[in-house]
């Protein structure tokens, strides 16, 4: 138990909103991505993929936004992901955390997956200090 | 906490911005629609724009891939790792100190990006892993 979080706390499940193409033309326009395999139809189904792959920092900054939604975080101190399955274009994911663990200065170790199902797409580790 | 190990090669420092209109327009591509508490904040993952500005990634291009030769190289993302020590504010300049690791032989590059304030102070880290492809061959560079 740390204050009022106890480990194994689940964070509420998000459907994150489906990455179709506008979603994705709208992320690589903020975030100046250019690389072609989120643009170019072509190269993704040459590279054998049914269509572009959503880029892996989309979806990592979909987790953290449901992180900072969650009401027990104050603050994310650190976030490493790990982008383990390309995602194409128009996948449904759903982003799943738990707390594991306390750190030794009173923040909480968060784990949180996005995936299909259990097929993940990306697995990721938060510190977070609480509230 | 600086993110870069003394084994990096240097790329140089680089201003970057937050600027407002950046910021929400990044904000919303990454939003869940689930209110957050603080809806001025910065998004966590926001300074990984910076990398994809034309001067910067051409600068770690160079640096770990000096013999591209016009190739099409292809940076495929595989990891990240961002850490905060203090909250960025809208409409701010800071500072990325950046250097880089790689490839390795398996085509894998790391690419260490510190932010500080407008005094030197520590801002946060990025960690970035990426491995690089030849878009006309296939496979790793």
């Amino acid at each position: 138990m740390t204050g009022a979080i106890p480990i194994g706390t689940r964070l509420p499940a998000v459907d994150l909103p489906v990455a179709g193409h506008a979603l994705v033309a709208s992320y690589l326009a903020a975030s100046g991505d250019d690389n072609p395999l989120h643009r170019e139809p072509a190269l993704a189904r040459a590279a054998g993929f049914d269509d572009i792959l959503v880029p892996g920092m989309l979806v990592m900054g979909q987790m953290a936004e449901v992180l900072c939604a969650f009401p027990g975080c104050a603050a994310i101190v650190s976030f490493h992901c790990r982008f383990v399955e390309p995602v194409v274009v128009g996948a449904a994911l759903r982003c799943e955390g738990r707390v594991v663990a306390a750190t030794a200065d009173g923040g909480l170790i968060v784990r949180l997956t996005a995936g299909v199902g259990r097929r993940y797409c990306a697995i990721g580790e938060a510190v977070i200090r609480p509230t | 906490m600086r993110a870069t190990p003394d084994r990096a090669q240097r790329i140089g420092s680089f201003t970057v911005s937050t600027d407002g209109d950046s910021v929400s327009a990044f904000q919303t591509a990454v939003s869940t629609g689930v209110p957050t508490a603080d809806a001025q904040a910065i998004p966590l993952t926001y300074p990984i724009s910076w990398l994809a500005r034309p001067d910067i990634r051409a600068a770690v291009m160079a640096a770990v891939m000096p013999d591209a030769d016009g190739a099409r190289i292809l940076p495929v993302h595989v990891e990240q790792q961002v850490t905060m020590e203090a909250p960025m504010r809208r409409d701010r300049n800071y500072r990325l100190d950046l250097a880089a690791e790689g490839p390795d032989i398996r085509g894998m590059v790391r690419v260490y990006a510190d932010v500080m304030g407008s005094q030197g102070q520590a801002i946060g880290s990025l960690v970035t892993v990426f491995v690089l492809v030849d878009a006309d061959q296939g496979s790793a560079a």
